[in-house]
């Protein structure tokens, strides 16, 4: 049977590293996609991906023997990219709304293509989505956090997860029914 | 069902806590609320929402990251069970505000074992451990230089830079963070000094590939005019398709689309 996350980065913080590996396999493709659905680029996702495993590698003395490794990882993955936005604000200068700017950059024209129309707006309405609800609808119904989890990851109890993402659904059932009125008008 | 009872449920089952049978019985229930039923159906759709897998660069990437990071881990140890004048060295470097002092003094410990190997290199166990003692130096300049990297002083981060780009053969670990420090550092100069150190790696995949994303992504015109003659001297169609495009990109700074389309005409 598979080790599971907690016995595995504990090995690793024990000093066994090539235990590193299997969580490797299962986090790169998640992390990834995370970084990717928030609108950064594949190359910038990649760079992303690997910064959240050379933080868990250099932070690992510091894992507590009984935290849930996947919410500890998000963590750091939210880090990540929180310090990745600051540097690309701070370099571009750009006065939007922060967090929102960097999404929705241009896609290529044949993934474009190939979206039916409902796709295109229900993407569309979630890059619409403010910052933190978007993160944590995608953090529900991508990357397969229980609200327990993201309420340990967040620092919250668990009902205050589940307003919120309700709140959320709520808001983006609003975006997608005006994008999707917008065409049919 | 009540709706406080219908959005209870609909909270489980997107938490995944509700089986298929009661599903179906919420799927029911809904249509009497059809504000509900339509977030269940946009909850489901965001399934359809796919994003691309990485590419097999990032594994390749991690595994290095893992090898240099065990390297490390295995001079600590080794220090570690013996301690003696390689320890002292290490405390030094630990305990020295200035880094240009722990430099001097690795340095100078450099400069005498070689005058002793110089001077009396008769045995082939000398050798060897002159050999590892020049290894364990290298190693621990390398760590510096990437503790000297996450600095936030720039001219920090700069020293650093110039530092790696000194090391003859550097390792995967900092060859990554001399691509991190290309790709996102916040500034320019040391953005450009980061490419200077990259120089005679221009034509490794992982360099290149990161080239031509600096060159699109990058906001600055005078980085961007730097990588586009790195990439004029890649001989690999990927960097030329990449110019190609810069020089037909009209949103493309002027300069720097000028640079490109010269670059491929001298190329031609």
């Amino acid at each position: 049977m598979a080790e599971t996350d907690e016995v595995l980065m504990r090995q690793v913080a024990e000093g066994d590293l090539e235990q590193m590996s299997p969580l490797f396999a299962r986090y790169q493709t998640p992390l990834y996609q995370f970084f990717r659905r928030q609108g950064l680029q594949p190359a910038e996702s990649e760079d992303l991906a690997q910064e959240v495993f050379f933080r868990v590698l250099r932070a690992r003395h510091t894992y507590h023997r009984e935290a849930p490794f996947r919410a500890w990882i998000y963590q750091i993955a939210r880090n990540v990219r929180t310090d990745h936005l600051r540097r690309a604000v701070r370099e571009t200068q750009v006065d939007d709304e922060f967090g929102d700017t960097f999404v929705a950059k241009e896609r290529r024209m044949d993934e474009v293509l190939q979206e039916s129309e409902t796709t295109a707006a229900l993407r569309k309405a979630l890059e619409q989505l403010p910052e933190r609800k978007r993160e944590l609808l995608l953090l529900s119904r991508y990357q397969g956090m229980k609200y327990r989890e993201i309420a340990t990851m967040m620092g919250c109890d668990v009902n205050t997860i589940k307003v919120r993402i309700h709140r959320s659904m709520q808001d983006l059932r609003q975006n997608f029914l005006a994008l999707t009125e917008r065409s049919a008008g | 069902m009540t709706r406080e009872q219908a959005e209870s449920q609909l909270e489980a089952w997107m938490n995944g806590e509700l089986g298929e049978a009661d599903a179906d019985v919420l799927r029911q229930h809904l249509e009497q609320h059809p504000d509900l039923k339509a977030e269940m159906q946009i909850w489901q759709d965001m399934g359809s929402l796919e994003v691309e897998e990485p590419s097999p660069a990032l594994e390749r990437r991690l595994g290095d990251m893992l090898e240099a990071f065990q390297a490390e881990a295995g001079i600590r140890r080794r220090r570690s069970s013996n301690p003696g004048w390689l320890a002292w060295i290490e405390n030094l470097w630990q305990a020295q505000p200035i880094p240009a002092l722990g430099m001097a003094a690795i340095c100078l410990v450099l400069g005498l074992a070689g005058g002793w190997m110089l001077g009396d290199a008769r045995s082939g166990r000398d050798e060897d451990s002159m050999s590892a003692l020049r290894q364990e130096l290298s190693d621990t300049r390398e760590i510096a230089i990437l503790a000297m990297l996450e600095r936030p002083g720039a001219s920090d981060r700069l020293r650093a830079v110039s530092d790696a780009a000194s090391l003859r053969r550097p390792n995967s670990l900092v060859r990554n963070a001399l691509l991190r420090t290309l790709r996102f550092d916040t500034s320019v100069n040391v953005r450009l000094a980061a490419l200077d150190a990259l120089q005679g790696q221009f034509g490794e995949p992982e360099v290149r590939i990161a080239l031509q994303t600096a060159v699109r992504e990058d906001t600055s015109p005078l980085v961007q005019l730097e990588v586009v003659r790195a990439l004029a001297g890649i001989d690999h169609p990927e960097a030329q398709q990449t110019l190609e495009e810069l020089a037909a990109n009209p949103s493309v700074d002027a300069a720097v689309r000028d640079a490109a389309a010269r670059s491929l005409q001298l190329e031609l």
